[in-house]
C-alpha cells in the first residue's frame, strides 16, 4: 500500500516536544518536581521510612534497655575532636556525667564531666537483634566503643534511664506502620462502595449514601473507648491496638467513599466513557480500565493525606492512655512520659518525640498536597 | 496632557493618527506572557484604530491574540501577562487629548474609572460572566452606582430603563431574577445592559454570540446595532465567524498569531482581500444558500502554538504563495494600500520585484473536485438502512425530598426518521431541541423510552429493532453504528495512547489485549485520517483540537461501520481546520461507502455536506426533505426563521430582504405548549387551529414533509442566493 499523499489539510505536526510523547505519570512527576515543599516532604518522608525500616540498626540500644543510674540524664553532645590534651585528638566521643544527689530532696542532678571521655564509634557492637528476622547481628550504626562500659545518651534519658534516641527510632517503626492496615482497609472499602454508588446510581446509590451518613454520625472517641474495653485482655498491646484500628477503619471509609462517588458521577458523564460504552466495553471494563485509571493519582494523594491523620490519631490516643500501652514504644507512648509539667521542666528533652510527630505529619501533608496539585496533568 | 498629545503624533510611526474621529487607537501593542516554558508573545505588534461610532470587527482563529488585545485595552490581562510595549490611545471625547491606557496601573483608580464607565465589555459566556449569587438588578445597579452618584431608588429606575432598552420583557420582574432563571439570550441582554449602563463611548464585545443559537445570535446582533445607532458608541467586536463580521463590521481587522495581517473596510476585505491568509480564510467557509457542495479550500496545517511562532512572516508555514528565502526570514512590514487599508505581506511590497504568482489573483492550487454523489448500494436498493419509528426519550423531572416524578422532559417525542444507505442526513435545530438525544438514542448510548429503531442487517434478513436489545445483544451492532463526538478534548481518554483509544472496539472483549494485526490496522486508519502512524503511542494531550477530531474519526471508522453519527463533529473547531475535517468526512464517505447522520446547529455546514435535512423543534421533526429543496423553499415557518437568522459572509446582503426574528426563547420541553409546539413563536400563526390542534408531519410535495397546518399555503423565503455570483 502506497502512502497516500497527504492533502494540503493533513496535519504536519512539529517535531515532538518532550511533553507530547510523555506518558501521564511522567507529566505528573514533572509537575510534582516543580512543587518545592512537596519535594522536601518527599525527602523527609523517605528518611522517616528509612528509619522505620532500619530502626534496629540505627538505634544504639534496643527500646527496653534501661539503666537506673541515669534517670533523666540530659543530652550529651557528640564530639569529633578532643582538644583538652596537647594537640588534636581525632575520634568520636561523648563526655561522661558527674551525678550528685541533693541530700534534702534526694533529687539527682547530672553535670557533664569534661574530663571523662567515653569513646564512641560507628558500626559499634551492642545488643543483638535480628535484621528483618533473617540473620542475627549486633552491629549498630553508632554506639559506645565498649558495649559494657558507660552508656551514651545523645538526646538524654527518661525516668528509667532509657536512651531517648533509641526509643524515638523504635517508635518511628510502630507509629508509622501500626495504622497502615487500617488505612488500607478504609481505602479499599471507600473505593469499592463509593465507586459502586457513583457508577450504578439509583437505589444502590441511595442505600450506600444513607449508610455513609450513619457511619459518619458515630462518635469515634467513645467507640474507641468501648472497643479498648471490649478487646480481650490477654492479647498483646500491639495486637489490641491493631484490632482497634481495623474496626475503626470500618467507620473511616466514609469520607473517601463520598469523594470517589462524586468523581465517578462526573466521569460517568464524560464523552470518553460514553465512547467506551459504544466501543462495546462491558461495565467492569469501563469501571476498571477507563474510570479508575483517571482517579488513581487523586487516590494516591488522598491516601498520602490520610496517613498523617492516622499518625496523629495514634499519638493522641496513646497520649491519653487509650491506644498503645507501655511496653510497646510509639511516639504517643513516649509523649505520655511528658504529661506532667514537673517532668517537662526538669527534662524538656522528653518532648522531642513530639517534634518527630510534627515533622513527619508536615512532610506527609506537603507531599500529599503536591501530589494532589500534580494529580491532574490535563487540567485546562 | 498636551505633551501626551504631541507624543501621540510623534510615536506613531505606522501612520497612526489619533485624530478627532478616532476613539481608540492601538499602536504597536505587545502583550507577552512570561511562563516557565518561555515567553509567549500573545500580542506582538498590533496596530488598529476604532473610529468614533463605527464597528470594528477583529477576526481570526483561536489563539491569534484577539481576546488578549481586547483585555489589554481594559488592563484586564491575567498574570503572568504584561503589556511590554506599545500605546493604547483612548480619546472618548474629541475635545480632550488622548490618554495612553497602556501606561496606566491596571489596578489604579484612573483605569477603573474608564472600565465600565467609558468602555463597556461583553464576554462570550453570558451565564459565566454574571454572578450566580446576585440578581440581575443587583448587578446592574451596582454597575451604575459605581460610576454615577445615584440613590438606590434612582439607580433602580435607571436599571429598569436599561433592561427595557435591551429588550428584556417584563423588566420589573426580571430585575429580581437570578441569572440561572433566564435563558442564555436573556443573560447576554442583561450583560449588554450592564456594559451600556453608563453610556460608554466604546463597547468591546468578545465573541458575544458564539455560545448562543443562531436565532438568538441574530437578535443580539440586531440589538447591538440598534443600540449603536441610538447612542453613537463605537464597537470593537471580536469574533471568529466571518458571517457575523459581514453583518456587523464597518471595518475589519484580520489577526494571525498576535499580529494584524490585514485591515480595511468590510467590503474591501470581503471582496478584494489582499493578504493570503484573509483570502484563504474566506475560501474555507461554506456559504449558506450557495448550493455549493464542492470540496472546501483549506488552509494547510493549523495555527502554531504562540510559543513556537515561525520566524519571518508568521503565516509562511501555511501560506500558498510563500516565497522561500524571504517569507521565512524577514517579517513583512505593514504596507499601506490607501483608503485605510493595511496588509502585512511581502507580496504587496512595491520595492520587491513582481512575484510570479500575484497574491491578488485567486490562487488555484488545490483542484476542486466535482461532487460525485455516492450511488445507493444496489443490493439494498431503496430500503432504508435505519428507520426510526415513534421514538420517544422522556427524562423524568423529580421534585421534593423523595424524588417524586413531577413530569417528563420530552427530549425526543414521536420521531420518525429514515436514513438510506450512502446518504448524509442532516439534523438541525436550536440547542435543547433534542437532536443530540436523538443521536444518542440511535447509537443506543441511551435507552429510549418507547418506539422502534429498525436497523437493516447487512446480511439481509429481517430488520432488527435496536431499541429493544440489551447491552450484550447490541454488541455486534455497536461495530456498525459509530459516533463521532463533538468535544475533541472530553471524548478521548487522556490516560490512553491513540493505539489504545482507537483499538478499543477491536480488542477481545474478555482478554482485552491488542495484537500486532490490530496495530497495523490502527496505523492504516491513522494514515487514512491524515495522521502519522508513528503517533499511535502518544497520548491525546500532544494533539490539537483538529488532530484530536481526526483521532475521533479514526476511532469511529476502525470497525468498518455502515452508519456514522457525527454529533456536532466540527462545531468546536476553527474555520480552517473545520474545512479540513469536512473534506475528510466527505472523502471517507466515498471510500468506505458510509452513511452519515450529521447533527449540527450550523446550517451552512449542513447545506454543504448533507443530501437530506431534518429540522427538529422541541423533540419533534418539523420538516424533512432534500437539502436543495429545503434551503430553496422551506415549508415550515421555523425552518424559514432558522435560515433567515444565519449570518452570511457577504456584507452586501446585510440590508437586503426581510429578516424573521423569532420571539421568546424555547418553551420549556417539560411543558410543551398545546397545539402546534411552535405557535408561541411563529410569525405566521393563525388563530384558528395553531393553538389547539397539533399538526402532523406529512408530505407537502413528494419527499418534502412538514408539520404545519398551512405548509401548502404559506409562501416562505429560503436561503437561495438572489444575487449574482461574485466574490467566490
Amino acid at each position: 500500500m502506497t502512502q497516500p499523499t497527504p492533502e494540503p489539510g493533513a496535519t504536519v505536526a512539529a517535531e515532538p516536544r518532550a511533553t507530547s510523547v510523555a506518558p501521564p505519570r511522567k507529566l505528573l512527576w514533572w509537575r510534582f518536581r516543580k512543587h518545592r515543599l512537596a519535594m522536601a516532604g518527599l525527602v523527609v518522608t523517605g528518611l522517616f521510612c528509612f528509619v522505620a525500616v532500619f530502626a534496629d540498626f540505627l538505634a544504639p540500644y534496643d527500646s527496653g534497655h534501661f539503666n537506673a543510674d541515669y534517670t533523666y540524664a540530659p543530652p550529651q553532645a557528640l564530639k569529633v575532636v578532643d582538644t583538652s590534651g596537647d594537640g588534636w585528638d581525632w575520634g568520636l566521643y561523648v563526655n561522661g556525667y558527674l551525678s550528685e544527689r541533693d541530700p534534702d530532696t534526694l533529687e539527682q542532678t547530672f553535670t557533664v564531666d569534661e574530663s571523662t571521655r567515653i569513646p564512641v564509634r560507628l558500626f559499634a557492637r551492642g545488643p543483638s537483634y535480628e535484621l528483618f528476622g533473617l540473620f542475627e547481628t549486633d552491629i549498630h550504626l553508632i554506639g559506645p566503643a565498649d558495649p559494657d562500659g558507660q552508656p551514651m545518651y545523645l538526646l538524654g534519658a527518661d525516668r528509667l534511664g532509657r536512651d531517648l534516641v533509641s526509643r524515638i527510632v523504635h517508635g518511628t517503626r510502630v507509629s508509622m506502620s501500626v495504622g497502615l492496615v487500617g488505612v488500607a482497609v478504609a481505602f479499599v472499602l471507600g473505593i469499592v462502595l463509593g465507586g459502586v454508588s457513583g457508577y450504578v446510581g439509583g437505589r444502590t446509590d441511595t442505600v450506600i449514601q444513607r449508610m455513609v451518613e450513619f457511619f459518619m454520625s458515630l462518635p469515634t472517641l467513645p467507640l474507641w473507648l468501648g472497643l479498648a474495653a471490649a478487646i480481650p485482655r490477654d492479647w498483646g498491646p500491639l495486637t489490641r491496638y491493631f484490632a482497634i484500628t481495623v474496626v475503626l477503619s470500618f467507620v473511616a471509609w466514609t469520607g473517601l467513599a463520598r469523594e470517589v462517588r462524586g468523581r465517578f458521577l462526573s466521569l460517568r458523564e464524560e464523552d470518553f466513557v460514553t465512547a467506551a460504552l459504544l466501543d462495546g466495553v462491558g461495565r467492569a471494563g469501563i469501571i476498571f480500565r477507563h474510570i479508575l485509571p483517571s482517579l488513581t493519582s487523586h487516590l494516591i494523594a488522598t491516601l498520602t493525606l490520610s496517613i498523617p491523620a492516622m499518625i496523629l490519631a495514634e499519638t493522641a490516643l496513646s497520649f491519653l492512655g487509650l491506644g498503645l500501652q507501655p511496653p510497646v514504644v510509639s511516639w504517643g507512648v513516649l509523649l505520655q512520659e511528658a504529661q506532667q509539667i514537673r517532668v517537662i521542666s526538669s527534662a524538656p528533652w522528653l518532648l522531642l518525640p513530639g517534634l518527630a510527630v510534627v515533622s513527619v505529619v508536615l512532610a506527609l501533608n506537603f507531599l500529599g498536597d503536591g501530589l494532589r496539585d500534580a494529580a491532574d496533568p490535563y487540567r485546562r | 496632557m498636551t505633551s501626551q498629545t504631541n507624543d501621540a503624533r510623534v510615536a506613531a510611526p505606522t501612520g497612526l493618527e489619533v485624530g478627532e474621529s478616532v476613539v481608540l487607537a492601538i499602536d504597536d501593542l505587545r502583550t507577552h506572557f512570561r511562563t516557565e516554558q518561555g515567553v509567549v508573545r500573545a500580542v506582538d505588534g498590533v496596530s488598529l484604530t476604532v473610529p468614533r461610532g463605527k464597528t470594528v470587527c477583529v477576526v481570526g482563529e483561536s489563539g491569534c491574540g484577539k481576546s488578549v488585545t481586547a483585555r489589554s485595552v481594559l488592563g484586564l490581562v491575567d498574570p503572568p501577562g504584561r503589556i511590554e510595549a506599545g500605546h493604547i490611545w483612548w480619546r472618548p471625547d474629541p475635545g480632550t487629548a488622548p490618554l495612553d491606557l497602556a501606561g496606566l496601573d491596571p489596578r489604579g483608580e484612573p483605569i477603573r474609572n474608564i472600565r465600565g464607565n467609558q468602555i463597556g465589555m461583553v464576554f462570550q459566556e453570558p451565564m459565566a460572566s454574571l454572578s450566580p449569587m446576585y440578581t440581575i438588578g443587583n448587578q446592574l445597579t451596582q454597575a451604575i452606582r459605581l460610576h454615577v452618584n445615584l440613590s438606590a431608588k434612582e439607580a433602580r429606575e435607571r436599571a429598569i430603563a436599561q433592561l427595557v432598552r435591551v429588550g428584556i420583557p417584563q423588566p420589573e420582574r426580571r430585575f429580581d431574577a437570578y441569572p440561572f432563571q433566564l435563558s442564555g439570550g436573556m443573560c447576554q441582554r442583561a450583560m449588554i445592559a450592564i456594559a451600556l449602563a453608563c453610556d460608554p463611548a466604546l463597547l468591546i464585545a468578545d465573541e458575544p454570540t458564539t455560545a448562543l443559537d443562531v436565532t438568538t445570535q441574530a437578535r443580539i446582533l440586531d440589538l447591538i446595532r440598534e443600540l449603536q445607532d441610538e447612542t453613537g458608541m463605537a464597537v470593537m467586536f471580536i469574533t471568529h465567524d466571518l458571517g457575523v463580521v459581514a453583518e456587523m463590521a464597518d471595518e475589519v481587522v484580520v489577526m494571525y498569531l498576535g499580529t494584524v495581517v490585514e485591515r480595511g473596510t468590510v467590503t474591501d476585505i470581503f471582496e478584494r482581500p489582499r493578504h493570503p491568509y484573509t483570502q484563504a480564510l474566506l475560501e474555507s467557509v461554506p456559504a449558506i444558500g450557495r448550493g455549493d457542495r464542492a470540496r472546501l479550500r483549506t488552509i494547510a496545517g493549523m495555527v502554531p502554538h504562540p510559543d513556537d511562532r515561525p520566524t519571518g512572516c508568521p503565516f509562511h508555514t501555511r501560506c500558498r504563495s510563500a516565497m522561500p528565502g524571504l517569507c521565512d526570514v524577514t517579517p513583512p512590514a505593514a504596507h499601506d494600500l490607501g483608503d485605510g487599508r493595511v496588509a502585512a505581506c511581502h507580496l504587496l511590497d512595491p520595492d520587491l520585484p513582481p512575484s510570479p504568482t500575484p497574491a491578488v489573483a485567486p490562487v488555484a492550487i488545490e483542484i476542486t473536485e466535482p461532487d460525485h454523489a455516492v450511488p445507493p448500494d444496489p443490493q439494498i436498493g431503496d430500503q432504508p438502512l435505519l428507520s426510526v419509528r415513534q421514538l420517544r426519550m422522556h427524562f423524568p423531572v423529580t421534585k421534593g425530598m423523595f424524588g417524586r416524578v413531577a413530569g417528563h422532559v420530552r427530549a425526543v417525542d414521536d420521531v420518525d426518521l429514515d436514513i438510506h444507505p450512502g446518504e448524509t442526513l442532516g439534523l438541525v435545530g436550536e440547542s435543547g431541541c433534542g437532536k443530540t438525544t436523538l443521536g444518542r438514542c440511535i447509537a443506543r448510548a441511551l435507552d429510549p423510552t418507547g418506539g422502534q429503531i429498525h436497523y437493516q442487517d447487512p446480511a439481509g434478513g429481517r430488520p432488527v429493532d435496536l431499541a429493544r436489545l440489551t447491552n450484550t445483544q447490541l454488541h455486534p451492532y455497536r461495530r456498525e453504528i459509530r459516533v463521532i463526538f463533538q468535544d475533541p478534548f472530553g471524548s478521548l481518554n487522556p490516560r490512553k495512547t491513540l493505539l489504545q483509544i482507537i483499538a478499543e472496539p477491536l480488542r477481545n472483549r474478555w482478554s482485552g489485549r491488542a495484537d500486532s494485526a490490530i496495530e497495523d490496522q490502527v496505523a492504516e486508519m491513522l494514515r487514512r485520517v491524515g495522521l502519522r502512524p508513528e503517533y499511535m503511542r502518544r497520548y491525546p494531550h500532544a494533539f490539537s483540537g483538529g488532530e484530536r477530531q481526526r483521532v475521533n474519526i479514526a476511532r469511529a471508522l476502525i470497525t468498518n461501520p455502515r452508519l456514522v453519527i457525527a454529533d456536532e463533529a466540527v462545531s468546536a473547531l476553527d474555520v480552517s481546520v473545520r474545512a479540513q475535517i469536512l473534506n475528510l468526512l466527505r472523502d471517507l464517505q466515498d471510500e468506505y461507502r458510509l452513511t452519515y447522520l450529521f447533527i449540527s446547529h450550523d446550517l451552512s455546514v449542513v447545506e454543504h455536506l448533507c443530501d437530506r435535512v431534518a429540522v427538529m423543534y422541541l423533540g419533534k421533526i418539523v420538516e424533512q426533505t432534500d437539502t436543495g429543496a429545503l434551503y430553496a423553499g422551506p415549508r415550515h415557518p421555523y425552518t424559514e426563521a432558522l435560515l433567515s437568522a444565519v449570518p452570511r459572509p457577504d456584507p452586501r446582503l446585510r440590508d437586503t430582504g426581510a429578516r424573521i426574528r423569532l420571539g421568546d426563547d424555547l418553551p420549556d420541553p417539560a411543558d410543551p405548549p398545546p397545539g402546534c409546539p411552535f405557535h408561541t413563536r411563529c410569525p405566521h400563526r393563525r388563530l384558528t387551529r395553531c393553538d389547539t390542534e397539533a399538526p402532523r408531519l406529512q408530505d407537502v410535495t413528494a419527499g418534502h414533509a412538514a408539520s404545519c397546518h398551512y405548509a401548502g399555503e404559506l409562501a416562505l423565503a429560503g436561503a437561495a442566493h438572489t444575487r449574482g455570483e461574485h466574490g467566490a
